[in-house]
């Protein structure tokens, strides 16, 4: 695995890379989450409890997943930098962050435009919307650590060590709802045994899950394209690149 | 579909604030996210282009001003060593070698034509 592996340390392999896979990630992406979105929409049954307010799911849940992985993924991507030295890995991880930070907020928009008319209120200080938070503020500390410093290879040691320090928080926002007593609901699809859930609702959710997943893959693979070139800004084949996609531009 | 009619899918069984509150919000906020990768990245495209242009302008004014102080001191030697005509034609023939050895390293890095510079300075001292 590590000989195939190697040849992406270095970025200009890793940059085309990206380049193959972005339209594929972005188009069955969007498909996907379109057509997750309208089944959820519409198409799902309605709730027996929470009538039709519950379809704010078929976003919450996307999103919510989707802030824990990428947080995973960052601290891999992290503890991947730190560990080997690879230079691209801190570029994957701070390609994550800001993914992950757009993601984690849109799961505590959508928690709180859920909780307005279940609840009865917008916000609560209890263990699963707090560690959420939590989860946001680190995002932006990653970001902004990462943005302190002038030297790239410094400041990916240092966001990386405060990423890897941040997975402490993920066991705590998955069992907040067993270990306090919290408004939020128990887990549906994530645990032992059958989701309690029916297939016609279950299908368009984790579709859902699958789309969201996709595009925050392209965005990804876009991100670390960026980073690559802001890197590697002097070398001949970045120009020669930069070159040839400008007057692509402005042939158009 | 569950709904009878376009109306009562915005209204959302009374939810319809709410449910597309949600909606909205995850779209816009991807969107954003989306775009704001899009165009960084034609940004810095166009960036890769001023920087090489910048990294060469750096090079030309540096080569220039090497070659002008390369100059400047052939000439202060030249004034030194009026009265022996000998010494006079072997200045002469430094600047020369000086100029010569601009010429030859004006390909060269900045860095490089500057200790060229120091080393001219020398001889003709």
């Amino acid at each position: 695995m590590w000989k195939w592996l190697h040849p992406y340390a270095k970025t200009e392999r890793t940059y085309h890379l990206c380049q193959r896979l972005l339209p594929w990630f972005g188009l069955l992406g969007l498909a996907v989450i379109i057509l997750a979105t309208v089944w959820g929409l519409a198409f799902a049954p309605t709730d027996y409890q929470q009538s039709e307010a519950y379809r704010i799911i078929y976003v919450h849940v996307p999103s919510a997943v989707l802030s824990k992985s990428l947080y995973s993924a960052m601290a891999i991507a992290a503890f991947v930098g730190l560990v080997w030295q690879v230079k691209t890995s801190f570029m994957a991880m701070i390609a994550l962050a800001p993914i992950g930070a757009t993601v984690t907020f849109v799961s505590l928009i959508t928690g709180a435009a859920w909780g307005k008319p279940m609840w009865g209120t917008w916000w609560e200080w209890d263990a699963r919307l707090t560690s959420q938070l939590i989860l946001l503020f680190l995002f932006l500390g990653v970001i902004s650590l990462y943005k302190a410093f002038e030297d790239k290879q410094q400041a990916g040691k240092a966001a990386g060590v405060m990423a890897i320090v941040g997975v402490i928080n993920l066991p705590i926002i998955h069992y907040s709802v067993e270990w306090w007593n919290t408004l939020h609901q128990g887990a549906t699809i994530m645990k032992l045994g059958k989701p309690s859930m029916p297939p016609e609702m279950l299908w368009p959710l984790l579709l859902s899950i699958l789309g969201w997943a996709l595009v925050s893959g392209a965005i990804f693979l876009l991100r670390m394209q960026n980073e690559i070139l802001q890197r590697d800004i002097r070398r001949p084949w970045v120009v020669a690149l930069a070159d040839k996609s400008l007057a692509l531009y402005k042939g158009k | 579909m569950v709904f009878e009619d376009i109306n009562s899918f915005f209204d959302m069984g009374g939810y319809g604030l709410y449910v597309w509150l949600s909606f909205g919000a995850a779209a816009i906020s991807l969107l954003v996210l989306w775009l704001d990768s899009f165009f960084s990245k034609r940004t810095l495209l166009t960036q890769v282009l001023h920087e090489q242009t910048r990294q060469e302008r750096i090079k030309a004014a540096a080569e220039q001003s090497a070659t002008a102080e390369q100059g400047a001191t052939a000439e202060q030697g030249a004034t030194a060593e009026q009265g022996a005509t000998a010494e006079q034609s072997a200045t002469a023939e430094q600047s020369a070698t000086a100029e010569q050895s601009a010429t030859a390293e004006q390909s060269a890095t900045a860095g490089q034509s500057a200790t060229a510079k120091k080393r001219t300075h020398g001889e003709t001292i």
